[in-house]
């Protein structure tokens, strides 16, 4: 099956002394039918390459094609792509219906009334219709935005960190919302994030972007489990790192030494590595912690608990000076395991450990 | 104490009003109600003459006749103040649309220079356009010059003249409005319109235009009210021959020595204007109106 968009070497550079490079050489396939998610602190490049796909800024190298056609040098209305704003930016001189049916009116699409209307009546404001934007509220634009962006139908749906501006609660009902709209349709949607935890409760698969380049891109399961650089480890969840030196045990298995007392039974070393240190890390909910010390496992004592709810947070300060966290689930009544200052052993099953060399 | 603070507060917003406006509005308006004086001035005696003096005439026989003359030089200069707003928006807007597209660093060197003209003396001004537009002025030498006539075409003294006059001096009211609202205008929703495949024009047309249009309005009245009532355009291009609502007042505080008239002439005008405008913003708020389903 084709791919929805393909981008080679693409580059956006802006002037500047020295040139800002918002975006450098990327390459990334977007299947068709697929709920992608570029996902980045800010200033990343995420909205930079975004903004290319709309067509709402020129790239300064590479090719950017939709379902096989190459596309860098169309204008936006020339482009089967539509955008939900992250302001929504709705026509304010215009009622809800008539933003709605705006692109239709635009492609000289007949019957663009009665399609507008149909696509209000997806998005539950059919009644709306006659009101102006401003007379209804942030969530409620915010579906008129979602709303004007689909009623063209366009091949692929981007979305500008468009739930930045709700509040936590229409966040979390606008997420269930937009994955059923994107089922519905069978519209590929390109959606843009910084928040992790959108990117992974919607996504079909993520791209972990930083500094203008793509990290990482797969499933949003192996995005967390199985991060690829230490950027993509720190940005999405909570993990420890040490920097280790490796000593290989046989085929698949392998010691890492961070220091004479602190070692991690782990994989084997992946292929791609250079030799020398590496860094090893585990994801805090991973380890488990026990009350007491004992011989030859990693222990010291605690320093800080934070009770999280569902889960509590120990900081463990090791023997050497090096700090651990780990998170425990509160399957009882949340009472911490032991108390600050005093002693405790901290276990790491090897499957938990990970292995970065990037 | 908070309410005095108050009071002093819109003191000299009051003063204002008071003195440069209400004060000669109400002596303009009692004026009008009296009968000329012999040698200008006025005599204090009362008269409604100078106002049906606009519609009828008295004929030889004393019998009250209606006349137009009056009414076709106000029709005239309406005429002429519409033509100066067309005119005045065909330039100001593609100047105000070129300067909100500018880097911010250039725009304000760019609104400097719509305001240079105002530097020089209107009267300087308008008799620099004689020479440019009289039978042996710039344009008519060049056309002949160029062989495309071989007579001198007719521009001075006609009523494109006096539009033209008006327009070249009341553009920048027409381009700073307008400015003002296309900078206000937020771009994003200009990519909103590029994004749902609206091109250049169909985006100025859709989204722009209509949002502009609350300056373009303030341009218009603002260029339309000034026309209406200037005399230094229509004496000096429109050669006096064919008198506007402005020279007509002009004259009855100068040569006609008919203060009363003057005055009467003034009320009506600014009353019309007056009603215009209020209409017009009691149909304004009912468009953007309330909650309306």
């Amino acid at each position: 099956m084709q791919d929805a968009i393909t981008i080679n070497g693409l580059t956006k550079s802006y002037p500047g002394t020295p040139p800002v490079r918002a975006l450098k050489g990327s390459d990334l396939s977007i299947r068709d039918n697929e709920f992608f998610t570029l996902l980045g602190p800010s200033g990343c490049g995420k909205t930079t390459l975004l903004r290319l796909i709309a067509g709402f800024e020129v790239p300064t190298d590479g090719t950017l094609k939709l379902f096989g056609e190459n596309i860098s040098k169309l204008p936006p209305e020339k482009r089967p792509v539509n955008t939900v704003f992250q302001h929504y930016s709705l026509f304010p001189h215009m009622n809800v219906l008539e933003n709605v049916a705006y692109g239709l009116l635009r492609q000289g699409k007949p019957d663009a009334r009665r399609t507008a209307q149909e696509m209000l009546d997806l998005v539950h404001l059919g009644e709306f219709a006659k009101r102006r934007p401003s007379q209804l509220s942030g969530g409620q634009q915010q579906r008129v935005a979602l709303a004007r962006a689909l009623a063209p139908h366009p091949r692929v749906l981007l979305l500008d960190e468009p739930l930045s501006a709700l509040d936590l609660k229409l966040r979390q009902s606008m997420r269930a919302e937009l994955k059923r709209l994107q089922r519905e349709t069978g519209i590929t949607f390109v959606f843009v994030t910084h928040d992790q935890e959108e990117a992974l409760s919607m996504s079909d698969r993520i791209a972990v972007m930083s500094r203008g380049e793509i990290q990482q891109v797969a499933r949003p399961a192996e995005i967390y489990e199985y991060p690829a650089t230490r950027f993509v480890a720190e940005f999405i969840g909570d993990a420890n790192f040490f920097e280790a030196t490796p000593r290989m045990n046989g085929d698949s298995a392998a010691t890492y030494h961070v220091s004479d007392s602190i070692r991690f039974a782990g994989p084997a070393l992946p292929a791609n590595a250079k030799g020398g240190k590496v860094t090893v890390m585990f994801r805090l909910e991973k380890a488990r912690i026990a009350p007491g010390r004992a011989d030859g496992s990693l222990g010291g004592t605690i320093s800080d608990i934070e009770y999280l709810g569902s889960q509590t947070e120990y900081r463990v300060t090791l023997d050497d000076g090096m700090s651990v966290a780990v998170r425990s689930e509160n399957h009882q009544d949340g009472t911490a395991i032991a108390e600050v200052g005093s002693q405790a052993t901290v276990e790491v099953d090897p499957e938990a450990i990970r292995v970065l060399v990037a | 104490m908070e309410r005095l603070r108050h009071y002093t507060g819109v003191l000299p917003a009051t003063f204002m009003i008071v003195v440069f406006m209400l004060a000669p509005l109400t002596i303009i308006f009692v004026y009008s109600f009296l009968t000329p004086g012999d040698y200008g001035g006025v005599k204090f005696e009362f008269s409604t003459e100078a106002y049906t003096q606009l519609l009828f005439q008295k004929n030889l026989f004393d019998e009250v006749e209606f006349d137009t003359s009056y009414l076709t030089i106000a029709f005239r200069s309406i005429w002429v103040a519409t033509v100066a707003v067309v005119g005045s928006l065909a330039l100001g807007f593609p100047a105000a649309y070129y300067i909100a597209q500018q880097p911010e660093s250039r725009r304000n060197t760019l609104l400097l220079l719509i305001t240079i003209p105002f530097w020089t003396n209107l009267l300087i001004r308008t008799y620099c356009w004689i020479l440019v537009l009289r039978d042996t002025g710039l344009i008519n030498n060049l056309l002949i010059g160029l062989g495309v006539t071989d007579e001198p075409i007719k521009m001075l003294y006609t009523e494109g003249a006096i539009a033209l006059g008006l327009v070249y001096t009341y553009v920048p009211f027409m381009v700073l409005p307008i400015y003002a609202a296309l900078e206000r205008l937020d771009k994003r929703l200009i990519e909103a319109s590029r994004d749902l495949y609206a091109n250049r024009w169909t985006t100025l047309r859709h989204v722009t235009l209509p949002l502009a249009s609350p300056g373009i309005v303030a341009g218009s009245i603002l260029v339309f009210i000034p026309a209406l009532g200037a005399f230094i355009a229509p004496d000096l291009l429109g050669g006096g021959k064919k008198l506007m609502l402005g020279s007509l007042v002009q004259l009855q505080f100068s040569a006609a020595r008919d203060w009363p008239f003057g005055s009467a002439l003034t009320m009506v005008i600014m009353s019309a204007v007056l009603i215009c405008l209020l209409l017009f913003a009691v149909n304004q708020r009912r468009n953007e109106g309330g909650f309306q389903h």
